[in-house]
């Protein structure tokens, strides 16, 4: 026995944060899925996009950043935080030129990226309150395009990544049956959000807003 | 030497193989402290590699229906062409059905009866019956009346060694791998224990003990083409013989097995035919047919390699860069049963050859595989002339195998001896006080550190370890083979006993320092030599044939002068060996007839 | 087939010769037909530099002595035939386990700890009878049984994972699906609770962050994808019952 480690051991702990994990990000990769049909919905018309939906805005939105918060913290809690540690990951992942072994990396730094994104993205859209076709045409013209774009596949590379990963973890599928099935929706995801883009994008606006 | 350098315990087993194992639990489950020694971790043992099985006469499958000991006794009595001891085969195959059941108890997977109508490759339809369902199955080996070897799928040994040592590390048994015993300590009279070579380090420790047990395997890697480990170079058998006053038995009988794959020396399992596969020569001619009629592929071993050969010499071979061969052919048996019962085959194939069995046959020639003979023992495992020494498993000459041991019977053995002699030893160590003479202990340890500095030194000859090895593996296996003749014996002989004087002008070419492998190489040769000449002296010396043993220039079995036991001795510094010889114990069974390879092999 | 020279780099170390830093050195060979690395690394050892440390036992894939890192990659030396690799192989040993000197690592040791640390052995509190029949079981279980038995701790899984490269107390996938071997014995008679405190935690397998390199450089072909879910999921129930 050695006293701080025995401590400091709670005996469910570590599987609690494994299914926080799971439970976060399936959320979030849910929402994320959600949130893009419903931004789709542009490519029917405006009509489509702009019924009421407050209720769930209201509701959605805070606990999205809260599901974010807690899927960073336990998402991240084995990333290779110590020098020693990345180094060995990246030495490791150099020898042993192995794809599901670079999609752990991939992984850590799209999560990253999603977190500056989306804050970025989330404070933009609170910013100019309400959501409204006419403001998100706008901000896709004036600029934001590319950055939804980043975002778009960021997010997607990364939400699909984690599914797979789930997949692995938890099912009682071969990874072999399943993984074309997965970049195909993940094909499908991410050309419907650029479609989606698209459509903003060459939208013409109401004078006076362009 | 200090002695805090020695490692005392109450029983040092020498092995770590299933053997060494049973006779570890054994001691440990009578109250002892255990030591087992191991040149590797004890789950990387040769018995690992057995895929076949273990026969014990369980009558649980249909053709397997009425087997009992008494059938089992008799099978294994004529595989051992009258040559094995009839006591020591009784108390085998009563106890070999509780080895099986307790394996089961500690965890093994065997297979197990699925009741219903089968049909067998040759077309017989059987039942299993619903009352044996769940119950563990069995399958066919060469040389037997019933259908009596229990497996698990295809990696029996694997899975045995794996129960076995789960139960060592619960029992808490001390283990130190990577130690090779390299001498034993004795005064002529009593064995105290060995010193042992570190082959992480190269440095030498003093195991001291009650009562020492060797269990270290065969002796296959002296012939160079072996289907054995490359750790089976018989340095286990070599501490017995260097004591001078134990004798090793029956050092001549050496079974080939008919069914090594060509090139690679690997075998693949007697399962093969068991289960229904046929052998073919170069016209696909299923030639068992026509020497063996009634036992066909599954007679014993010893007698379906004699056909081989003879049908190769007679110019049925199939020619390929790695000399001739015939066929193995279990295409007809399909690919589930390959698949499931025989996967390690199919794996074999496609890693070693890069060929599918299920599809395309497997190339094969009978390769050195077994050795019967080993460190002779009475009933209880103890050693012939010295105190406080055991042995067991292949390392022995327990003799239950006399001249050609039954597949499956090994396994068995080694786990049915590790239980009896486990008993003897814990009584032994139970009696004996602990005691050691300090100044023989100490000159054991000097001599050999004597030996690891002269090497290091360089002082020697020029002799090169690897050179010598390789002209020590072509001997045996050209000329003390399967078909062996009176000038062939001579010439071997006469070539080993030069090399065994040039292994003592040994030069390593590399420092020696550290776990160096050219230095324990070196160290182990000359013992290795010496089993060598035990083996072509003695059967050069045995004008008959009986079991593997077969003279071309003495063709029959010769009761009447031979129904005996060649016991081997190596007198301190002798350049050969010195055969004695002691009658064969017969109960029940009398000499008569195998049944199978009464056929003369004619040269034509 | 044109006869092919070809080129092994080879990790050198030798403990007890301190003084002489880990390098890697060149050794040259004419290839042959069929020759494995087995064939290859004993050539090198009697023609060039008897010196050089591996380990073989069987030669043939069952003992699970010749992990190393072919190429980079974690595999059994016996059965990687030379003609399945380029003209320059490297040669180096097993990471996370100690090492012994050259391509040898004590993987011997490590194995037993956790063989202990799991108590990867059958718990139960039937005596046995050595009068009786053996308990029944279906042919299908011990199938089962025997698919997760097959592991010969030959330390690929662990040397391809990182988690066992960045984390020491990790128990990896060998341990992992032994721990099913045992889950699925109707004979160990363990609450999976009692399994829990070893394998339910991050030494365990939550641990694992589903990589799978060792799924697919196991020289056995488990199928360890399928028997690590299998233990993550029942820990992952024992951890919800609470219990
Ligand atoms: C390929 C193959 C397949 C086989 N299939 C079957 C089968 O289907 N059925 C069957 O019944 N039999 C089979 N056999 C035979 C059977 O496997 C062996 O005879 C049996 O396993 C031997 O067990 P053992 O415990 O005596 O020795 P081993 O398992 O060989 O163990 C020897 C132990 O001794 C140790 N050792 C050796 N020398 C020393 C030393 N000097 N110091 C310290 N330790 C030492 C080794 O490290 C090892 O742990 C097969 C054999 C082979 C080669
Ligand atoms: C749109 C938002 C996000 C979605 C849909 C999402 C989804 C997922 C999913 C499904 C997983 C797999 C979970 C598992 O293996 O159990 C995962 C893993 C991960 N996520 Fe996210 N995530 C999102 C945002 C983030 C953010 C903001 C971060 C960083 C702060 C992050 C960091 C990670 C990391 C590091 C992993 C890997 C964890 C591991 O394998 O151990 N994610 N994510
Ligand atoms: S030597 Fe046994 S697995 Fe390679």
């Amino acid at each position: 026995m050695i006293l701080q480690k025995t401590l400091a051991k709670s005996p469910r702990l570590e599987a609690w944060m494994e299914l926080l994990e799971l439970a976060s990000g399936l959320f979030l990769l849910g929402f994320l899925q959600f949130h893009l049909f419903n931004v789709s919905s542009i490519i029917l018309g405006p009509a489509y996009f702009d019924h009421d939906h407050n209720w769930m805005v209201y509701t959605g939105i805070p606990l999205v950043v809260l599901a974010i918060g807690v899927h960073g913290v336990v998402a991240m809690r084995k990333a290779p935080w110590q020098f020693q540690e990345a180094r060995i990951f990246l030495q490791h992942s150099k020898r042993l030129a192995h794809l599901d072994t670079w999609a752990w990396l991939v992984q850590i730094i799209t999560g990253f990226l999603v977190l500056i994104l989306a804050a970025i993205h989330i404070f933009s859209v609170l910013h100019n309150w309400p959501i409204e076709a006419v403001k998100s045409t706008a901000r896709v013209q004036g600029g934001y395009f590319s950055f939804l774009m980043l975002l778009l596949l960021v997010a997607e590379i990364h939400a699909m990544v984690g599914l797979y990963r789930i997949m692995v973890k938890w099912s009682w599928y071969k990874r072999q049956k399943f993984t074309p099935y997965l970049v195909y929706s993940t094909m499908f995801f991410v050309g419907l959000g650029f479609i989606t883009l698209l459509v903003f994008y060459f939208r013409s606006l109401p004078k006076g807003l362009s | 030497m200090k002695w805090s350098d020695a490692h005392i315990s109450e029983v040092l087993v020498i092995g770590a193989g299933l053997a060494g194992e049973r006779v570890a639990i054994e001691a440990a489950l009578n109250g002892h402290e255990v030591t087992i020694l191991s040149l590797v971790p004890p789950r990387r043992s040769h018995s690992t590699a057995a895929q076949g099985g273990m026969q014990a006469s369980l009558g649980n499958v249909a053709m397997g229906y009425g087997d009992n000991p008494d059938i089992h006794f008799e099978d294994t009595v004529k595989g051992s062409d009258w040559g094995c001891d009839q006591e020591v085969a009784r108390l085998f195959v009563e106890l070999a059905p509780v080895a099986v059941r307790q394996m089961s108890h500690w965890g093994v997977p065997w297979s197990r009866v699925v009741a219903g109508k089968k049909t067998l490759p040759d077309g017989t339809e059987i039942e299993d019956l619903a009352e044996k369902a769940g119950l563990i199955a069995q399958r066919q080996f060469g040389g037997t009346a019933k259908w009596r070897t229990c497996f698990a799928a295809d990696g029996t040994g694997h899975v045995l060694q794996y129960a076995m040592d789960s139960v060592v590390t619960k029992l808490g048994v001390t283990i130190h791998d990577r130690m090779e015993a390299i001498r034993l300590i004795h005064n002529g009279q009593t064995c105290y224990g060995a010193v042992a070579l570190c082959l992480r380090t190269g440095t030498l420790r003093p195991y001291l003990a009650k009562a020492v047990v060797i269990a270290t395997g065969g002796y296959g890697r002296i012939y160079g083409t072996s289907t054995n480990a490359v750790i089976n170079e018989g340095t286990g058998m070599g501490l017995a013989l260097d004591t001078g006053v134990v004798p090793l038995g029956n050092m001549e009988a050496v079974q080939f097995h008919p069914t090594g794959i060509v090139p690679a020396n690997i075998l693949v399992t007697e399962g093969c035919r068991g289960d229904g596969g046929y052998l073919l020569d170069k016209n696909l001619h299923r030639f068992m047919l026509d020497y063996e009629p009634v036992k066909k592929e599954v007679a014993s071993r010893d007698v379906v390699s004699r056909w081989m050969l003879h049908h190769i010499h007679r110019g049925f071979g199939v020619d390929s860069p790695y000399g001739p061969h015939l066929w193995l052919d279990i295409r007809h048996l399909g690919a589930e049963h390959i698949c499931t019962n025989l996967r390690e085959v199919q794996t074999i194939c496609k890693n070693f050859l890069g060929c599918d069995p299920t599809e395309s046959l497997i190339a094969v020639r009978p390769t050195q595989h077994y050795s019967m003979g080993g460190v002779r023992t009475n009933r209880d495992g103890g050693a012939y002339g010295l105190k406080g020494l055991f042995a067991a498993g292949e390392a022995a000459c327990w003799d239950l195998h006399g001249f050609n041991r039954l597949g499956g019977n090994s396994l068995a053995e080694t786990i049915v001896a590790g239980m009896v002699v486990g008993e003897k030893v814990a009584d032994f160590a139970r009696e004996q006080s602990l005691s050691f003479p300090f100044a023989l202990v100490v000159e054991a340890v000097a001599a050999q550190q004597q030996r690891l500095d002269d090497l290091r030194s360089h002082l020697g000859g020029s002799e090169d370890v690897f050179a010598l090895r390789r002209r020590m593996e072509e001997t045996l296996l050209d000329k003390v083979g399967i078909f062996r003749t009176g000038p062939a014996l001579t010439e071997a002989v006469a070539t080993l006993e030069d090399l065994y004087q040039r292994a003592a002008n040994l030069r390593l070419r590399s420092s020696g320092i550290g776990p160096n492998p050219e230095l324990f190489a070196a160290l182990r040769l000359p013992g290795m030599l010496r089993l060598a000449l035990c083996i072509s002296q003695g059967a050069l010396q045995r004008t008959e044939s009986r079991g593997s043993h077969y003279r071309e220039d003495y063709p029959k079995r010769d009761d009447e002068n031979w129904l005996t036991r060649t016991l081997a001795y190596w007198p301190p510094g002798a350049e050969m060996p010195e055969l004695k010889y002691e009658p064969v114990n017969i109960t029940t069974l009398p000499p008569g007839s195998r049944g199978y390879g009464e056929m003369a092999i004619t040269g034509d | 087939m044109a006869e092919r020279l070809l080129t092994f780099d080879i990790f050198r170390y030798n403990p007890a010769t301190p003084e002489i830093p880990p390098r890697m050195q060149e050794f040259q060979l004419e290839e042959t037909v069929g020759m494995s690395l087995f064939i290859a690394l004993n050539r090198i050892r009697e023609e060039q530099d008897p010196s050089l440390m591996f380990d073989f036992v069987c030669r043939a894939a069952v003992c699970g002595s010749c992990g190393m890192l072919i190429n980079g990659r974690p595999g059994l030396a016996c059965k990687t035939l030379t003609q399945d690799l380029g003209e320059k192989i490297t040669l180096m040993p097993l990471p996370v386990f100690k090492l012994v000197g050259d391509l040898s690592v004590d993987t011997g040791v490590w194995f037993r700890y956790l063989n202990v640390r799991t108590e990867a052995w059958i718990h139960t509190d039937q005596v046995f009878d050595p009068k009786g029949l053996e308990e029944r079981m279906d042919n299908p279980t011990a199938h089962r049984i025997y698919e997760a038995e097959r592991c010969i701790e030959c330390g690929c899984c662990i040397g391809a994972c990182a988690t066992a490269n960045m984390r020491e107390d990790f128990i990896g996938a060998a341990f992992l699906n032994r721990i099913a071997r045992f889950l699925i014995d109707p004979r160990d008679e363990r609450p999976a609770a009692h399994i829990f405190e070893v394998v339910g935690t991050d030494e365990g397998v939550f641990g694992c962050i589903g990589l799978m390199a060792c799924d697919d450089l196991c020289p056995m072909e488990i199928p360890l994808q399928g028997q690590l879910a299998y233990v993550r999921r029942k820990m992952a129930l024992v951890a919800l019952r609470g219990k």
